[in-house]
């Protein structure tokens, strides 16, 4: 439902002005076209950022389910791949049905485009297995919506998710190529519009894995540190 | 049922199976239904216990639990100090005491989820830190704190804990059926939990603790927070659960629960073991003053004509 409003809203109608005065600053596609991918990329991101901070929290200090889970014979770190398991399962779902809706307003060039459904899933595990890790730290929930306002927001407005990173002042640019939402909308908007041989594809899926596999590593060590007490 | 009191009561009204709710298993009902079991039939856990216990051709050892000079520091703060003791295979064994004499940091150690600072600690003779999961797999746990999935049913909650003991659904969904039965609440399994009462949560807890049909069953803090009459029931069905064979190991600080459900018990303060023995004669052999308070709250504590000192139940 989401994806559909957002589709409609900017791609549709911010879209109809935007393509009227700068189509070529899009790489000579429609605005629709620009942005989809970047919005599903941004969705996985936060479905990946909602579920790795309350829930996780929640788990081993308010409902206790993680808890619950420690006395039987699964261990922290199972519990976490668990997590991450689920997380990887639903962000499948959310990123298959936002294609799904993108394919009906017609901004999917190839089949090709197919590829960024795992793409969109390695994004949100780029942000769900390091904030994970980090949440299960945590005692109290202050810090998560400081990360939803001063990650969160930042990331999802200015990651060249609307508009090109061109547009960025050049001192500002260096920022968003650190963000992983960065990488993510990237890859997504190379493989959805059909340009695979598009400059650091590889580097953009390679940053977002390398940013999973620290998050999951380190996510074995916190998830044992806060249950085995 | 709930309301009578004693062991003396409990004792003779276990005799009589004459009185009995429908439903309620009694020794001689569960002796019955390990006799079905082998005919084939599904019985509830506790029989299941006992059944399986008589049928063991190989004598398992008889020490549980063995823990010597055992020992947990959170920083500077010393939550369990040296303690020494020793769990016989069947016995109910209870850690008695005050908020914050390192019960429930024992129990956390004995449950594999807490390394030990210093000290040997062997449960069912396997380390608890390198066979955390081996021996989690034998052990029931009931917390302190209910950890109960508030957003599934009754039912759902111990599907998903069976299925971490790697159990088949069809198994679970059998010894479900019989575990509900046994606490009471057969007709709330499709119930959300969030919809029960207190001591039906500790009921389900400790319906789930057994779905692994665990050789050791601890209990943190049983019946904390419980109405008198929720206390009665959950403290029946512990009765029962002793009776038909399972190990136990709770945490208490009421007088009247140790005596209602312990064989032997230590008494904890300060982190340190400051009296043990049976309930009975657990004031002679009191060993250090700090426990006078509890001492002299229950100097008549298990001899004869005790309830008189107990007149709430």
């Amino acid at each position: 439902m989401n994806p559909l409003l957002y589709l409609a809203a900017l791609g549709a109608g911010l879209g109809s002005l935007v393509n009227h005065h700068a189509a070529g600053r899009l790489g000579g596609v429609s605005y629709l076209a620009f942005i989809a991918p970047g919005l599903l990329a941004a969705t996985a991101m936060q479905i990946a950022l909602g579920a790795s901070t309350y829930p996780v929290l929640g788990g081993v200090k308010w409902q206790k389910t993680y808890v619950a889970a420690t006395a039987t014979p699964i261990r922290p770190a199972d519990i976490f791949h668990g997590f991450l398991l689920f997380v990887a399962i639903r962000l499948t779902i959310a990123a298959t049905a936002f294609l799904a809706v993108m394919s009906v307003f017609g901004v999917v060039a190839t089949p090709l485009a197919v590829a960024a459904i795992p793409v969109a899933v390695l994004t949100g595990l780029a942000f769900a297995a390091p904030v994970s890790a980090w949440a299960v730290t945590r005692d109290g929930d202050v810090g998560f919506s400081l990360l939803f306002r001063l990650g969160m927001i930042p990331m999802f407005l200015f990651s060249a998710t609307f508009f090109p990173l061109s547009q960025l002042p050049s001192w500002l640019r260096p920022v968003a190529y650190v963000t992983p939402l960065w990488h993510g909308v990237a890859a997504c908007r190379a493989l959805s519009l059909g340009d695979v041989s598009a400059p650091g594809l590889l580097g953009h899926i390679g940053y977002l894995a390398a940013l999973t596999a620290v998050g999951v590593l380190a996510g074995g060590r916190t998830h044992r540190r806060r249950l085995y007490r | 049922m709930a309301n009578s009191h004693t062991l003396q009561d409990r004792e003779d009204r276990d005799r009589d199976d004459g009185d009995r709710r429908d439903g309620e298993p009694s020794p001689g009902q569960l002796g019955r239904l390990a006799n079905r079991r082998e005919s084939g039939e599904p019985a509830p856990y506790p029989a299941r216990t006992a059944d399986s216990a008589r049928a063991d051709p190989t004598p398992a050892p008889a020490t549980l639990v063995h823990a010597r000079g055992l020992t947990k520091r959170f920083g500077d703060f010393t939550a369990v100090d040296g303690i020494d003791f020793d769990l016989t295979r069947g016995e109910a064994f209870g850690f008695l005491g005050p908020n914050g004499a390192g019960k429930s940091s024992t129990m956390r150690m004995i449950g594999c989820v807490s390394p030990p600072t210093a000290g040997t600690l062997r449960i069912l003779g396997l380390d608890p830190v390198g066979d955390g999961p081996a021996i989690r797999a034998r052990l029931g746990v009931v917390p302190q704190e209910d950890t109960l999935d508030m957003e599934l049913t009754v039912g759902e909650n111990l599907l998903i804990y069976g299925r971490y003991f790697g159990l088949r659904r069809d198994v679970i969904r059998e010894r479900a059926a019989g575990l509900l039965d046994f606490v009471q609440l057969a007709d709330r399994a499709t119930a959300r939990v969030e919809s029960l009462s207190g001591g039906m949560k500790r009921r389900l807890t400790i319906a789930r603790s057994l779905i692994n049909e665990p050789e050791i069953l601890l209990l943190d803090e049983p019946t904390t927070g419980l109405d008198p009459q929720a206390r009665h029931a959950l403290w029946d069905r512990l009765f029962r659960l002793k009776q038909a064979g399972v190990t136990l190991i709770l945490t208490t600080h009421y007088m009247d629960e140790a005596e209602q459900l312990c064989d032997r018990l230590v008494v904890m303060d300060a982190g340190r073991v400051a009296a043990e023995g049976c309930p009975s004669c657990r004031h002679r052999r009191r060993s250090r003053s700090r426990c006078g308070s509890f001492a002299t709250s229950c100097c008549c504590f298990g001899a004869p004509g005790a309830a008189r000192c107990f007149p709430a139940w």
